[in-house]
């Protein structure tokens, strides 16, 4: 239980980045772009994913502002930095490394 | 840019803690009405939208409380909200709380008193500047025996050293008496010490006001000044600020004020006024060792340095000086090690004794917070489903310590001071006399260490207890279940090991306790019931002449005698036990100086009725009778030693000596006829034997008289008749202070330092027996309340309440007794460290170890015994219903 979040922890930050490099969202926003972009593959859960915001928003990759939603209602938005916007080409770079990576050894038969 | 962001969060959690956690809801709320509106437009209806919703959505406050922890206000937010929780619990179970305090305050207060008296004797510099540069120079003979030093090897030392910055003698205390001084607010009975010039330099201490001597002041004939003590100035100059100046009385010579020493300052001991020792001229001769010597090492010399450099230049000067001269080397001490001296081991036992007390209390609170978390098993699973973090659980339950340990350690203050009082009144007066024992910054740091340090003693074991993986077994078994087995094992565990320590300090304080009582039983050859003793110190300028002395004593002694009560009065110049020994040798007729045959009597000036008042008993020829007086042939009375030594087997009485080395001086030649042979009194201490001794007729040889001890026995309590003696000394001369006491108190106060180290070890026994039996009396108790459903079918189905209160007893019983034998191996291991202090007790006496054993017992029973027969009121009926 306890490796499953620290492994979901990791490709939790870059997932909300990539999401976030295409416009400013909510929380829900978020989670639902992230379900609806895995074919509903990848359920985020709320648990993880303010820890996860405030944790961004702390370490200067994201911003956070009150504005109004599209059905009206107030809500906080979540925007890519600059900086985030490095970090975010960063992870992916480092995950697209990871990802080939393990591919390779699956399919070395 | 990473650190800053993170800063600025935190800052805004702390200063705006409610808008944080506003916006935090509402951003919750805004997830989940999103949420529930997406789940009905998919088409599910909106209860079971909200329902699911909810659900998917996980323990809100789980994850808020996850938030808080990124934004940085849980740790204070959670803190707050942690010690309030913590105080509504303790508040609801006061008698868990007032336990916990109070084993806190015993165990922590015991701690800190012993700790600030360690602290004040054997840690703490003494108040001189660079203390630890202070030391005490002594000569060693040819046995390496330490003497007292000359005044022609100090000189030497102090012109020939490579080690010193200074260097300075002071009259020995031992040979200092008490003298009277007028002048001052009133007649003032004290001790001036004669000191050199330097002496002041070497203590590292300057007069507060005024002034030390100056150099034309510390030479042969100086002007005659004089320093005084800051208590002394504050008691009897009534705090004058124009006291430099003025002229005190002593020994009949007017004294100008030059300076006032600082608080605290007070070496050496009981003095109050310090005059330039060199007036007098420092006394000549390398045998005569009257003085005491102090020296300032040089910066970065040790004291081995120091004492190589002077030993060298003794055994330089004993090659030079030869038969004129005894001692062979010197030794170099510390000061701060000279005054603690004798008290360093028992303070190191108490000391050890406390941590004991410590242990104890510590464990006891471990077994009493176990129980408390067996009781609330329930209340930590339920809270741990309800989505509480294991980390938020243990960090409660380590709140809960910490909050008891504070209140712990304040309350361990109060007892500490209260303590501390107590062992400075009991103390021995070197423990005081090192000055400036209090609770100091550095105590109360160790309080609030131990506290801490208790904290997680006794706060991890149930906190991860409590939060371990046994929570759903919890919430099934209903909290209750029985007997608990591998807890009970650990808390049977710890209260055996309690038992086990109560047994050590009993112990111990039972071995002292026999050895003070065999102590005090000694056969001194005095009898010191009945006996009122008063010091008296005549002023010179009033009594300039010893005969004028002498002729005030017999008039005081003749009207003491008169008053209702008193049986008989006498006097006496050094009273035993009183601290004071003169001796020397003498001129036996027809045979010489008895120090050929190594006799060095002691020299008492007394009068006949001292015998009558301390019963000590004649054993042969007469004492001084009323035909003897000034004019009349001199006598003297012996003890039975000197007679054994000078004359064995034969009849003292009648033979003649002269010249004794304590008086030749004034009464040069004058014969003495040995009257009367009395009993040995052992003049030195309790544990001193009897050393051969001569009494001189006070009438005759007034030597020296004008301090004095007078004993009276009394028919009625000695104390009664302080009034009416007082009364008879004012009236007969008002400048004539007296001191007044029992001479049952000065045998006391002659072993003062066991009895400090019997009270207070005694004391901390008491203190762990006491929680002892508190670990007891809890165990059973919470076996009790487990085992209420298994009481209740036994019950009913008919076994006697007798036999099972017997059951729950028993096992407690066990853990007790393993404890006790625990506790016996471990005293007689130990029982060689109060060996040194033993006297007359084996320390493995048998009778000592049978009593604690004996009242171990008892309270273990007795503590077993009171929650065991709650289970003849458990109610079976009541029991098997709350099923």
């Amino acid at each position: 239980m306890k490796a499953e979040a620290d492994l979901l922890q990791g490709t939790l930050n870059l997932l909300i980045l990539k999401t976030l490099a295409l416009g400013a969202l909510h929380g829900w926003g978020i989670s639902k772009r992230i379900r609806q972009m895995s074919e509903e593959v990848l359920q985020v859960n709320q648990g993880s994913l303010y820890p996860a915001l405030y944790r961004l928003e702390g370490q200067g990759w994201i911003d956070a502002e009150w504005g109004v939603s599209p059905e009206g209602r107030r809500a906080k938005f979540y925007s890519l930095t600059p900086a985030g916007r490095k970090e975010l080409a960063r992870e992916q770079a480092s995950w697209s490394l990871f990802s080939r990576a393990v591919d390779l050894v699956l399919q070395a038969t | 840019m990473s650190l800053i962001g993170r800063a600025r969060q935190w800052l805004r959690g702390m200063l705006d803690r409610d808008g944080v956690e506003r916006e935090m809801d509402e951003e919750m709320r805004f997830h989940l009405e999103m949420e529930i509106e997406d789940r009905v437009s998919s088409g599910m209806n909106p209860a079971e939208a909200r329902r699911t919703a909810l659900r998917d959505f996980g323990g809100v406050e789980r994850f808020k409380d996850e938030a808080r922890d990124v934004r940085g206000i849980g740790i204070m937010e959670a803190l707050g909200h942690d010690v309030r929780f913590t105080l509504r619990t303790l508040r609801k179970s006061p008698g868990f709380t007032a336990v916990a305090v109070l084993t806190l305050a015993l165990g922590i207060g015991a701690n800190t008193a012993v700790f600030s008296v360690v602290n004040g004797t054997l840690l703490r510099p003494l108040p001189y500047r660079d203390a630890d540069r202070v030391v005490v120079l002594r000569e060693l003979d040819e046995k390496r025996a330490e003497m007292a030093v000359t005044g022609d090897n100090f000189l030497d030392w102090r012109a020939a050293n490579r080690t010193f910055e200074a260097m300075a003698v002071h009259w020995n205390p031992e040979f200092v008496p008490m003298t009277t001084i007028l002048g001052a607010n009133s007649a003032v009975r004290t001790r001036v010490t004669g000191v050199s010039g330097e002496f002041f330099r070497v203590m590292g201490t300057v007069p507060s006001r005024g002034r030390g001597f100056v150099a034309e002041e510390a030479r042969k004939g100086g002007r005659r000044v004089m320093v005084v003590s800051q208590s002394f100035w504050r008691s009897h100059l009534g705090s004058d600020p124009n006291v430099l100046g003025r002229v005190l009385d002593w020994e009949g010579d007017p004294f100008e004020i030059v300076g006032v020493m600082p608080a605290g300052f007070a070496y050496p001991a009981e003095t109050d006024l310090w005059v330039p020792l060199e007036r007098d001229g420092i006394i000549e001769g390398r045998a005569a060792h009257n003085y005491a010597a102090v020296g300032r090492l040089r910066p970065g010399v040790t004291v081995a340095e120091a004492e190589r450099d002077l030993d060298r230049i003794t055994a330089a000067l004993k090659v030079r000086h030869g038969s004129a001269m005894d001692a062979v080397g010197a030794r170099v001490e510390r000061l701060q090690d000279v005054l603690v001296g004798d008290l360093r081991l028992p303070l190191l036992l108490l000391l050890g004794a406390s941590a004991l007390v410590l242990l104890v209390a510590c464990t006891n609170l471990a077994s009493t917070s176990l129980a408390r978390g067996a009781g609330r098993e329930r209340e930590i699973a339920i809270r741990a489903s309800l989505g509480a973090s294991r980390r938020r659980l243990v960090r409660q339950l380590l709140t809960e310590s910490l909050v008891l340990s504070l209140m712990g350690a304040a309350a361990g203050l109060g007892v500490a001071v209260l303590v501390l009082r107590g062992l400075v009144a009991v103390g021995p007066r070197a423990l005081v006399a090192t000055g400036g024992i209090g609770l100091d910054a550095r105590v109360l740091g160790f309080a609030l260490a131990t506290a801490l340090a208790t904290t997680l003693l006794f706060g991890l074991v149930p906190a991860f207890r409590g939060s371990s993986g046994e929570l759903g077994e919890a919430l099934r078994s209903g909290g209750r279940g029985n007997a608990g087995g591998h807890r009970g094992r650990v808390w049977g565990g710890l209260v055996g090991v309690e038992v086990a320590m109560a047994i050590l300090l009993l112990v111990g304080s039972g071995l002292l306790l026999r050895s003070f009582r065999q102590v005090l039983g000694v056969d001194t050859g005095f009898d010191p019931r009945q006996v009122l003793t008063v010091d008296v110190s005549l002023p010179d300028s009033r009594y300039p002449k010893d005969p004028a002395k002498a002729a005030y004593y017999q008039r005081l002694l003749g009207d003491l005698e008169q008053i209702p009560g008193v049986e008989a009065a006498g006097l006496i110049q050094h009273l035993p036990l009183g601290g004071m020994a003169h001796n020397g040798s003498f001129d036996v007729e027809g045979r010489g100086d008895s120090h050929a045959a190594g006799v060095h009597p002691g020299y008492r000036v007394a009068s006949a009725g001292y015998f009558a008042a301390m019963k000590i008993p004649l054993l042969r020829g007469r004492l001084f009778g009323p035909e003897d007086h000034a004019g009349t042939p001199d006598v003297a009375v012996i003890n039975r030693s000197l007679a054994e030594k000078l004359w064995p087997g034969g009849d003292p009485i009648g033979k003649r000596v002269r010249n004794l080395a304590n008086d030749s001086w004034i009464y040069p030649d004058r014969w003495i006829t040995i009257v009367g042979v009395a009993g040995d009194v052992r003049h030195g201490g309790l544990l001193t034997e009897a050393e051969p001794e001569i009494y001189v007729h006070y009438l005759q040889r007034p030597n020296g008289a004008q301090s004095s001890v007078l004993t009276l026995r009394t028919s009625v309590p000695p104390s009664s008749v302080v009034g009416a003696a007082r009364a008879r000394i004012a009236a007969l001369d008002p400048e004539v202070p007296a001191e007044f006491a029992t001479m049952s108190a000065r045998v006391v106060e002659s072993v003062a330092d066991r009895r400090f180290t019997m009270l207070v070890l005694g004391a901390f026994a008491a203190v762990a027996l006491l929680l002892a039996a508190v670990g007891i009396y809890g165990v059973v108790s919470y076996s009790v309340a487990r085992r209420a459903r298994e009481i209740g079918i036994r019950l009913a189905l008919g076994a006697p309440p007798g036999s099972v209160r017997a059951l729950v007893q028993r096992s407690a019983m066990r853990t007790a007794l393993a404890g006790m034998v625990a506790g016996i191996v471990g005293a007689i291991l130990l029982s060689r460290l109060v060996g040194g202090l033993l006297y007359g007790v084996s320390p493995t006496d048998p009778a000592t170890f049978a009593a604690v054993v004996v009242v171990l017992t008892g309270v273990a029973w007795l503590a077993s015994y009171i929650p065991a027969r709650r289970t003849t009121r458990v109610d079976p009926i009541v029991t098997m219903r709350t099923e």
